[in-house]
C-alpha cells in the first residue's frame, strides 16, 4: 500500500507531518514544481517525497488536500480512478449547495472521481491541530471518517490508526458523514471539534 | 428550571453525583420510595432530594434513568405532558429489535410522553465513567445530545455544561441522533474535548 497527499498547503503538510512522524513513506504534490516545495518535504521527514501530481495518483490511498475549488484539476490527472481510494479531507464551504446538486460535497466528489472509493476523513481539524503529535496530550485525537464503500472506510481506519489517530466510522456520507460536512455557509455539527479518544 | 431524575440505579445514582458535585438542585424517585434513597441522599448532601414519583415528575426537566422498558408505566403517570422536557438517559442494550419496530429508540420513548419535549443524552456511557468528574485530561468529557426541538436541546446542553460535560448536539433524532441510539458509533466512547 503506498501513499500521497495532493496539496500541500497547510493542511496537506499537517498530514505529511503525521506520516513522518511515524516514518510511513508518503508522496506530496502541489501545484508547483517538485523542486519547489523539495526543501519544506525534506524539512517535515526523509520519507516525504516531492513528487509530480501526474506521479503522486499512481498511489493507492491519496489524500484530496487542496481546496475544494481546485478538485477539477486533479480529477483530470488520470482517465479514471478505478482501484483508488481517495480521502476527501477539502470542505465545500462557501460552496453555494445548487453548485453541488444539493449533494453532500463528498458525494459530489465521489461522483467527479469516476471509479474511486471515496472516505470523507481528517478534514474536520484546522490544520494547527491536525499538525500536532496525536498521541501528545495521552489518548489518541479523534479523526471522524464517513463512507459509502465500508471496506474503503476500514483500510482508511486502518491507517488512521497506523499515523496514531483514533479513527470514528461515522457510517454513510448521507448519514453519520453529513455531522462533517459544510453546506453553503454552515459547518456540520462535529467540525473543529478537538476530541481526544480516551480507551 | 427544576430538576429530577427517575430511576436511582447505576445511571441515576451517577447522575446525582454530578448534580450534587455542581450544587444543582434535583430530585430523585424510584419504585421502592424516597426512604430507599436514604443512604444516597445522605451521601450526596442536601442538594440531592428523595420524592415521590409524583413529586418529582412536577419538574421542568425529567430525567429518564430506568429501563427502557418501563417508559409506558412512567409516561402514564401523567395525562400530559406539555410544558416539560424529558431526556432520555436510556439505551436499549439488550431490547429485542421487533420491539424497536425499527424506529429511533428516542422516538418510541416520545411517544410515551405525550406533549413532552424530548432530548436524548447522558445516555451514551457506561455508569461508571458518568459518575466520574467530566473535566479530564485537560479538557472535559464530551456528552452528546440529540433532539427533534433545537430549544430544548440547547437548554438541556446548557444543564450538561453545568454538570461539567463538553456538550456537542447532533441534531435531530432521526439524523445525528443515529450516532448515539442501539450500537450508533458515538456510543461508548470515551472522549474527551480540548479547547
Amino acid at each position: 500500500m503506498n501513499y500521497a497527499i495532493i496539496g500541500f498547503g497547510n493542511i496537506g503538510k499537517a498530514l505529511a507531518k503525521a506520516f513522518a512522524r511515524k516514518g510511513i513513506e508518503v508522496s506530496v504534490a502541489a501545484r508547483r514544481e517538485p523542486e519547489s516545495i523539495a526543501a519544506e518535504a525534506a524539512a517535515i521527514g526523509p520519507k516525504v517525497l516531492p513528487k509530480t501530481l501526474a506521479d503522486a495518483v499512481k498511489a493507492d490511498i491519496i489524500f484530496l488536500a487542496v481546496r475544494f475549488e481546485a478538485h477539477p484539476d486533479v480529477v483530470k490527472a488520470l482517465p479514471n480512478w478505478q482501484g483508488k481510494t481517495i480521502i476527501d479531507v477539502t470542505n465545500a464551504y462557501g460552496v453555494p449547495p445548487g453548485q453541488l446538486g444539493e449533494q453532500p460535497s463528498s458525494q459530489f466528489l465521489a461522483n467527479a472521481f469516476s471509479g474511486a472509493k471515496l472516505v470523507k476523513g481528517f478534514n474536520h481539524l484546522g490544520a494547527a491541530v491536525l499538525a500536532q503529535d496525536p498521541g501528545a496530550r495521552g489518548g489518541r485525537r479523534v479523526v471522524f471518517l464517513a463512507s459509502d464503500d465500508d471496506g474503503a472506510a476500514k483500510e482508511v481506519g486502518a491507517l488512521a490508526e497506523d499515523l496514531g489517530f483514533a479513527p470514528v466510522n461515522l457510517g454513510g456520507l448521507w448519514g453519520g458523514g453529513s455531522l462533517v460536512q459544510a453546506y453553503g455557509n454552515s459547518w456540520g455539527r462535529l467540525i473543529f471539534k478537538d476530541l481526544v479518544k480516551f480507551d | 428550571m427544576t430538576y429530577s431524575i427517575i430511576g436511582s440505579g447505576n445511571v441515576g445514582t451517577a447522575l446525582a453525583r454530578q448534580f450534587a458535585r455542581n450544587g444543582i438542585r434535583v430530585s430523585i424517585a424510584n419504585t421502592r420510595g424516597p426512604e430507599s434513597m436514604a443512604a444516597l441522599a445522605k451521601e450526596l448532601g442536601a442538594n440531592v432530594v428523595p420524592a415521590t414519583l409524583q413529586d418529582a415528575l412536577k419538574a421542568d426537566v425529567v430525567i429518564l434513568a430506568f429501563l427502557f422498558r418501563g417508559r409506558s408505566d412512567v409516561g402514564r403517570a401523567l395525562s400530559d405532558w406539555s410544558g416539560k422536557i424529558v431526556v432520555d438517559a436510556m439505551n436499549t442494550y439488550g431490547v429485542p429489535p421487533e420491539e424497536l419496530k425499527g424506529q429511533e429508540s428516542t422516538d418510541l420513548v416520545a411517544a410515551s410522553f405525550p406533549g413532552a419535549k424530548v432530548v436524548k443524552t447522558l445516555n451514551q456511557m457506561p455508569a461508571k465513567l458518568l459518575g466520574e468528574i467530566p473535566a479530564a485530561d485537560g479538557g472535559r468529557r464530551v456528552m452528546f445530545l440529540s433532539s427533534n426541538d433545537a430549544g430544548a436541546e440547547k437548554e438541556i446542553a446548557e444543564l450538561v455544561a453545568n454538570l461539567g460535560f463538553a456538550p456537542i448536539m447532533l441534531g435531530k433524532v432521526n439524523e445525528g441522533g443515529r450516532l448515539i441510539d442501539k450500537s450508533g458509533p458515538l456510543i461508548l466512547q470515551n472522549l474527551i474535548k480540548l479547547g
